[in-house]
């Protein structure tokens, strides 16, 4: 590692750079086009929620909780809620949980959506970005209805929601959902079985399932490496142990187990489970019930520690909370699953091609935001 | 509640929550409405609880009376918790007495690390074989846990490890031989931790630091918290970054934000700061540089920020 | 109006003037600045072209004129006049430790190679600015200078990203012209030249009689040198040299204002032209498509002007619809694809004319 070879060149992709998704900057050292090693270099979207949040009261925490992935809000607000309601044993009412599923699953769709299109930008397919990203409206126009913002929701509270639905949400639910099926279909027609898209994406980045459960990647990274873990199914939180649902697994379509056209559709069919999800929680939801039930007046856990995890659309989200008794957190850590994601990547891209290092960031789907916290 | 209030206002209130607001609001005396609304928002938040208080009979929530015997209690609790191991919490979150329920929900946690074993004891035939003494059920309870397990197999590999006595929650571990402990986890065939959840800092009291770590085992679906601490004055852990390939980031951040040590890291440095900032930002008693380069760090915002 | 048409005219107008030079300079000014206001206004039509074309394809509507004030003119038409103002108007940056003289020299270059293709293309029976008796050859020949001009561009920006996109761009060019010019050496068999209007010549008679249509390999060589065309041009699915999320943008990264306006310019003259050579020697040129009738040489101009439209629309409508190839894939493609197929064409056209006559 110390010594330089006359022919290598080193190489920084970022941290302004129109691929990486954020600001991040990797160290590449190429030998003509192909790459050797690469460092990632992070931290240039560090803003200091951890240590904020060691002055902020338990509720106030959730907006910055929304900041950290911005892409995925309301499952990263899923993901605290559920940590502080286990710790304060605060049960809500079943309207609630059945909310709080439609939301995360509904999330869940969008951040694939602007994840797949980005990807596909990546490789050169300008197109189905842009579809994505119309359909994408859609959704972000459902969560505008109900909370009154687009990116940044603050609405998962401890121990209710922010808003109830408002009238005429459930119909335009269907509604979207209806018209969203056969785009995905149109979707893989466009891109996923493309000859061209399969030669830059099947074979490359294979990640084995020992070198992804020792780094700890996991969400759709693990499971498109044929592994079937996910939280929903393995370790239920909220209600999903209600649901019916698949877990899709990678099986090396058209290339290897692993690879990054698995990790891409892994996703894509992830998009149709969660469909399935929100139309099964529509229609068993309770008509009646107040979300602001079951707030708490005052939060002021017990003294302790709880290590929580959720799924949300990049993988495990931990939640490590430590009180002292009071109402302000003595500790808060968020393990997020874009950190480790994005450590695999020496791993698995070194010795392909600079493209190829491109194709396997884009894969992956990270969110810087969620990386430096 | 009940008391002091007429049964007038009390039928009024059960009336409303049945959704009848009429009689409420026909009411003449406005002294009267107004102490009948304020027990309807009362009673609101917990209707069923109103309604049992002050109808006088428990239907619906006949299966948890107070608990009279410790043995009933036990068996009780134990029935429970079996129903939560299959996924039914809902009779769980129906129980009404706090302190009944809190039990319940606290033997849950402690069984759900080891389900089958729980099953084994506390089925109902296996109750009956079992002495009756509360004291002895919890602690069949307790030996099943799988950090007990972890305590008792490395008494013979690892004397003097595990430091802490209660092990219900977390292991205390020396770290002089962590690295060891690590490997010995990660391989041995009842344990197979091979995937670590989280690991971070703690600053105990700007005396000690601690690092925890959540480990996980992918196959045999159990999962445990290793704590090790140091003094601030001298904070080194051994690494795991061989053991665990995430941990060479998680113990860059740790040591990024905590200023801990971790020996025999590959490559030790700041990974979330700039390579030349000063100071470790998480510990309690942190206070941010003066400037950066140059650039004047302010310490409180200014009118127009 | 050839070159030496206009010469001859001009020394019939004034037989009394004995020195002939003034007149030769001026009936070659007129044309090349015919071409140059040529090449102008087809840019800004395909620039308007490839946006509205895009728009429809992303669902999106581009630009449009609606609203206060028809800010970009009837749905949207004055864009690329903004476009070229705004470019105009840009501050002229040379990084300081750029080679200078190449720097400047490079969009120049990569102009003048679009710019002396124009010279050979026949609009019409008549109108050709030189009716070179060895047009599709010398065509191909100055297509060449792109190479050299993008490998000034990269190496002289002084930078790792245009080193990359430089190189790439001079092996992808230098590959892709052997299978072009192997499609090409069929379509010369046939007609016997490398004239370009006695190839359409050839042509005459509607549409049964254009070479596409004349044996099953024809379609096979259209293809392959439509593709092979493509990556001449840089465009997507093979514009890996500018690539904007992978390389930033290549060997234009550091070229702004005018020069980066050179750089597009030439690329939809290259366009041009590449249609223009495809349109004569496989589809007829600027015959009608039905023999005999609507042939007048207005109408030549019409045929010649839609046919090319028809190609750079589908130029266009590729590079919205598929994603780029990798650098190896590419090079795989043209190698052992491209080539073994136009070696084939090769034999087989020339065994069935044998035999088929």
């Amino acid at each position: 590692m110390g010594i330089i070879r006359g022919e290598e060149m080193v190489l920084n992709i970022g941290p302004q750079h129109p691929a990486t998704h954020g600001v991040l900057r990797l160290q590449v050292r190429t030998d003509g086009e192909i790459v050797s090693s690469i460092t990632p270099y992070i931290g240039y979207l560090h803003r200091c929620f951890e240590k904020h949040c060691e002055s902020v009261t338990y509720e106030q925490v959730i907006p910055f909780t929304d900041r950290c992935d911005y892409l995925a809000s309301m499952t990263m607000n899923f993901g605290y809620v559920v940590a502080m309601e286990e710790m304060l044993e605060i049960k809500v009412n079943d309207r609630v949980q059945h909310i709080r599923v439609v939301m995360a699953e509904l999330q869940r769709i969008a951040s694939h959506l602007l994840g797949l299109g980005a990807f596909g930008l990546d490789i050169g397919a300008f197109t189905p970005f842009l579809h994505m990203l119309r359909d994408r409206e859609r959704i972000l126009d459902l969560f505008e209805m109900t909370c009154g913002a687009r990116l940044l929701y603050n609405y998962m509270w401890i121990g209710g929601l922010s808003h109830d639905l408002p009238v005429g949400f459930v119909e335009s639910t269907y509604k979207f959902l209806d018209y969203f099926e056969p785009k995905i279909d149109e979707f893989v027609n466009l891109l996923v079985h493309n000859k061209i898209f399969v030669e830059r994406t099947a074979d490359i980045g294979v990640m084995p399932q020992d070198v992804a459960i020792s780094y700890g990647v996991t969400g759709p990274n693990l499971r498109a490496s044929g592994l079937k873990w996910d939280l929903r199914r393995d370790d239920p939180y909220s209600i999903y142990n209600k649901f019916e649902f698949e877990v899709p697994v990678g099986e090396g379509g058209k290339g290897s187990v692993g690879d990054c056209w698995d990790r891409f559709y892994v996703r894509v069919l992830e998009m149709k489970e969660s469909i399935k999800i929100v139309r099964q929680a529509l229609a068993s939801m309770p008509k009646d019930g107040d979300v602001h039930q079951s707030l708490p007046k005052k939060i002021k856990p017990p003294i302790g520690s709880i290590y929580k995890r959720t799924e949300s659309p990049r993988g495990d989200l931990g939640y490590y909370i430590e009180s002292d008794g009071s109402n302000i957190p003595y500790r808060l850590k968020m393990r997020s699953p874009a950190f480790t994601a994005l450590s695999v990547i020496d791993e698995i891209a070194a010795g392909w091609l600079l493209s190829d290092v491109l194709a396997i960031l884009g894969s992956l789907d990270i969110v810087l935001g969620e990386i430096d916290r | 509640m009940s008391s002091g209030l007429d049964n007038k206002i009390i039928e009024l209130v059960l009336s409303a929550l049945d959704g009848n607001m009429d009689s409420i609001n026909a009411l003449e005396d406005r002294v009267v409405r107004s102490k009948a609304k304020a027990a309807l928002f009362k009673a609101k938040k917990d209707p069923d609880k109103f309604r049992a208080e002050n109808t006088g009979d428990r239907s619906g929530a006949d299966e948890v009376k107070e608990t009279v015997t410790s043995d009933d209690s036990q068996k009780l609790i134990a029935n429970f918790v079996l129903k939560g191991l299959d996924g039914d919490m809902d009779s769980i979150n129906a129980i009404e007495d706090r302190v009944t329920r809190s039990k319940v929900k606290a033997a849950l946690v402690k069984a759900k690390k080891s389900p089958d074993e729980y099953k084994k004891i506390h089925s109902p035939k296996a109750v009956s074989n079992v002495a009756s003494s509360s004291s002895e059920v919890k602690e069949v309870v307790r030996e099943e846990s799988i950090n007990l397990k972890i305590k008792n197999l490395s008494v013979a590999k690892f004397p003097g490890s595990v430091l802490n006595e209660n092990v219900d929650d977390f292991l205390m571990i020396n770290p002089s031989i962590w690295y060891d402990f690590a490997i010995w986890l990660k391989t041995d065939s009842n344990l197979l931790f091979d995937s670590l959840q989280c690991q971070t800092g703690f600053d105990i009291d700007g005396k000690i630091l601690e690092a925890r770590y959540n480990l996980h085992s992918m196959s045999k679906k159990h999962y445990t918290e290793v704590r090790i601490q140091v003094p601030i004055e001298n904070p080194k852990i051994p690494s795991v970054e061989s053991v665990w390939r995430i941990a060479d980031w998680f113990e860059r951040e740790t040591y990024d934000m905590f200023g801990i040590e971790f020996s025999n890291h590959r490559d030790l440095r700041r990974i979330l700061l700039p390579e030349d900032w000063e100071g470790w930002p998480l510990r309690k008693n942190y206070e941010v540089q003066e400037t950066y380069h140059g650039i004047v760090i302010p310490k409180m915002k200014e009118g127009w920020e | 109006m050839t070159v030496d048409f206009l010469f001859d005219s001009l020394v019939s107008l004034f037989p009394s003037w004995e020195n002939t030079d003034p007149f030769l300079v001026i009936s070659m000014l007129i044309p090349l600045v015919a071409t140059f206001g040529f090449i102008t206004v087809y840019a800004l039509v395909v620039i308007y072209a490839e946006l509205k074309v895009s728009s429809f394809i992303q669902d999106k509507v581009g630009p449009m004129g609606q609203g206060v004030g028809l800010h970009a003119g009837k749905w949207g038409l004055l864009q690329p006049i903004a476009d070229a103002l705004k470019l105009l108007s840009k501050e002229d940056i040379i990084p300081s430790s750029a080679n200078k003289l190449l720097f400047i020299l490079a969009p120049f270059m990569i102009f003048v190679g679009a710019f002396i293709s124009f010279i050979a293309l026949p609009f019409n029976g008549s109108i050709i600015v030189s009716d070179l008796n060895i047009g599709i050859f010398y065509i191909l020949g100055v297509g060449s200078l792109a190479v050299i001009a993008l490998i000034l561009a990269g190496w002289s920006s002084n930078n790792k990203w245009s080193l990359y996109g430089g190189m790439r761009s001079a092996a992808q060019i230098i590959s892709y012209e052997i299978p072009a010019g192997l499609s090409l050496i069929v379509v010369i068999m046939l007609a016997g030249s490398l004239n370009m209007q006695e190839i359409i010549i050839y042509q005459q008679g509607g549409i049964s009689n254009w070479i596409i249509f004349d044996n099953p390999f024809m379609p096979i060589a259209f293809v392959v040198y439509f593709i092979s065309a493509l990556a001449e041009t840089n465009r997507t699915p093979f514009d890996l040299p500018e690539s904007e999320s992978e390389l930033v943008a290549g060997f234009v990264t550091e070229y702004s204002g005018m020069r980066y306006a050179f750089f597009f310019l030439s690329e939809y003259a290259n366009m041009f032209v590449v249609s223009v050579v495809a349109v004569t020697g496989f589809l007829g040129g600027w015959q009608s498509p039905f023999s005999g009738s609507l042939d007048s040489p207005l109408m030549g101009v019409f045929w010649m002007l839609s046919k090319t439209a028809f190609l750079i629309f589908i130029m266009i409508w590729i590079r919205w619809t598929v994603p780029r190839l990798r650098v190896d894939q590419l090079m795989h493609l043209c190698w052992k694809v491209f080539l073994p197929i136009g070696l084939f064409n090769i034999f087989a056209v020339a065994i069935w004319t044998v035999l088929f006559g």
